[in-house]
């Protein structure tokens, strides 16, 4: 009698039960990487960049050249907090506290809570910080030393006028808190890096140039961290670092009005009109037609083109029909455009038509 | 030596015969391993061949399958949807922090050197804002 191994039927019926341990061992992983926080992985910052007093130059914001300048900064800022070299993208730490729907909001909420107002540096009052071994604020940390942050697509949807924005309060209290912190410590070389891990998030904010208002909160994070710079630099008598956080934030205030001059530049609220049946009117000027259709097609920097979109969306439903017409064109040729993100943008736009509350505020501050 | 010597000397080196009853014993050994083996053989045929189990494999796979769509799904729509409605000012909701940083006084261009956005600064312009004639100058 010889042995019989390996009969169809125990294969077929071993190889159906394998199936199962596979399909339902890999769900298991699933489920535990679903529930883990997601790691950063390790990361180095390089030293800021070496430069000497003759190598600073004062941009010139008040110069007629500057208006057609990228809204950015002119100094370049690795020379005060280059980013790091880490591989992860850091949205997908931050975005888990976002507002509504962030699996880790409460979280943030909380962190809020802990804020106690600390002293200010000289004239400049940082506000409420939350203690310097808050464990959300050390477990951010490494992630400022990453070296992109991308929140859109793939972590937050695109949805015209209603696309959601990261927990930008709770970035802004971090590289407060971080500043403080560094402005407080004795040892100065350890009270830059703090400050420096502000000026990083800020960075990684600026970066995609995507939404206006993450983009604000960037620029506020890099002022704050350049202010704690500066602090340490007159302390400590290091007057090539103070000379180079001073030119930097003096590019602050320029960058946040000519953000405001670009915004008024495309604004509908003079044009926007409630009858008194409720609906709405607009009187568009061909004018400001022309330069809503140049900053939505030709602006060097792609958050201002999000938001003349925005207005064309207005137009297409409101205007004139010949400002209809050329605001579908012009909405149509970003969609046919080679930027994703754009093009999601301007195909929202084409599917919604204007939130009846965006229109309410537009009347309400042409008031 | 003789050859009767040899074969009486070889007689002796003849293997004993085995117990009696060994033959019949190793048969029915035999036989009823044959029998075991075919019932083995049987069950996994007949588990393979079961509409209960094969059922019970099906919703299973089903099940797990459907489990992993829900996680792909669940992980795609992650970042949902923010109820703000507009840029810039309503953004900042009723944050008075995040509206401090957020919300810009718009800049009346005409009380401004006229400039455009894109590169061809002009003098300055005298009169007054030529937005809107809704908005009082």
């Amino acid at each position: 009698m010889t042995a019989r191994t390996n009969t169809p039927p125990r294969l077929q019926t071993l190889a159906a039960t394998a199936v199962i341990v596979l399909l339902g061992g890999l769900l298991a992983v699933r489920l535990m990487a679903r529930d883990r926080a997601p790691e950063a992985p390790r990361a180095s910052v390089p030293a800021p960049g070496a430069s000497t007093l003759a190598d600073l130059e004062v941009p010139c914001w008040s110069c007629p050249d500057a208006v057609s300048w990228r809204i950015r900064f002119r100094t370049n800022l690795d020379l005060l907090a280059p980013l790091g070299n880490g591989s992860a993208n850091a949205a997908t730490f931050f975005v888990q506290f976002e507002k509504t729907v962030g699996r880790r909001a409460a979280e943030a909420a909380a962190f809020m809570a802990r804020r106690t107002k600390p002293g200010g540096m000289g004239d400049f009052e940082i506000g409420k910080v939350v203690p310097p071994d808050d464990p959300l604020l050390l477990e951010a940390q490494p992630w400022v030393d990453q070296a992109t942050m991308r929140f859109y697509p793939d972590l937050l949807p695109i949805n015209g006028a209603n696309t959601p924005v990261p927990n930008l309060l709770l970035m802004l209290n971090m590289a407060r808190s971080w500043t403080a912190r560094g402005v407080a410590e004795a040892n100065p070389t350890a009270g830059l890096k703090d400050c420096r891990r502000a000026i990083r998030l800020g960075r990684l904010l600026r970066q995609e140039d995507a939404v206006l208002i993450s983009d604000l909160v960037g620029l506020a994070c890099i002022h704050i961290g350049t202010r704690g710079v500066y602090e340490i630099a007159q302390r400590t008598g290091d007057t090539r670092l103070a000379l180079l956080a001073s030119i930097v934030i003096g590019e602050v205030a320029p960058q946040r009005l000519y953000t405001s001059q670009r915004i008024t530049s495309v604004s509908l609220a003079p044009f926007v009109a409630k009858e008194a049946s409720g609906a709405y009117t607009l009187s568009l000027s061909d004018k400001r037609l022309d330069t809503m259709v140049e900053m939505a097609t030709k602006c060097p920097d792609r958050r201002f083109k999000g938001e003349a979109l925005l207005d064309l969306r207005v137009v297409e439903t409101y205007g004139t029909p010949s400002q209809q017409e050329r605001a579908r064109t012009v909405i149509d040729q970003v969609i046919a455009g080679g930027d994703p993100v754009m093009a999601t943008l301007a195909r929202s736009c084409r599917a919604t038509r204007p939130e009846e509350s965006m229109l309410e505020q537009m009347v309400s501050q042409a008031r | 030596m003789s050859d009767q010597d040899v074969d009486r000397l070889l007689a002796g080196l003849v293997p004993p015969p085995p117990p009696s009853g060994t033959r019949e014993l190793a048969l029915a050994a035999a036989r009823a391993a044959g029998i075991r083996e075919v019932e083995a053989e049987d069950r996994w045929s007949r588990l393979w061949r079961s509409r209960p189990a094969r059922l019970a494999w099906a919703t299973t796979v089903a099940a797990l399958l459907l489990a992993h769509a829900v996680l792909t799904v669940e992980r795609a729509a992650q970042g949902g949807l923010s109820p703000s409605p507009a840029p810039v000012a309503s953004r900042s909701g009723n944050d008075a922090e995040l509206a401090a940083i957020a919300e810009l006084p718009p800049l009346r261009l005409g009380l401004l050197p006229a400039i455009d956005p894109f590169g061809r600064p002009a003098a300055a312009s005298s009169n007054p804002s030529t937005l809107s004639s809704r908005r009082p100058s």
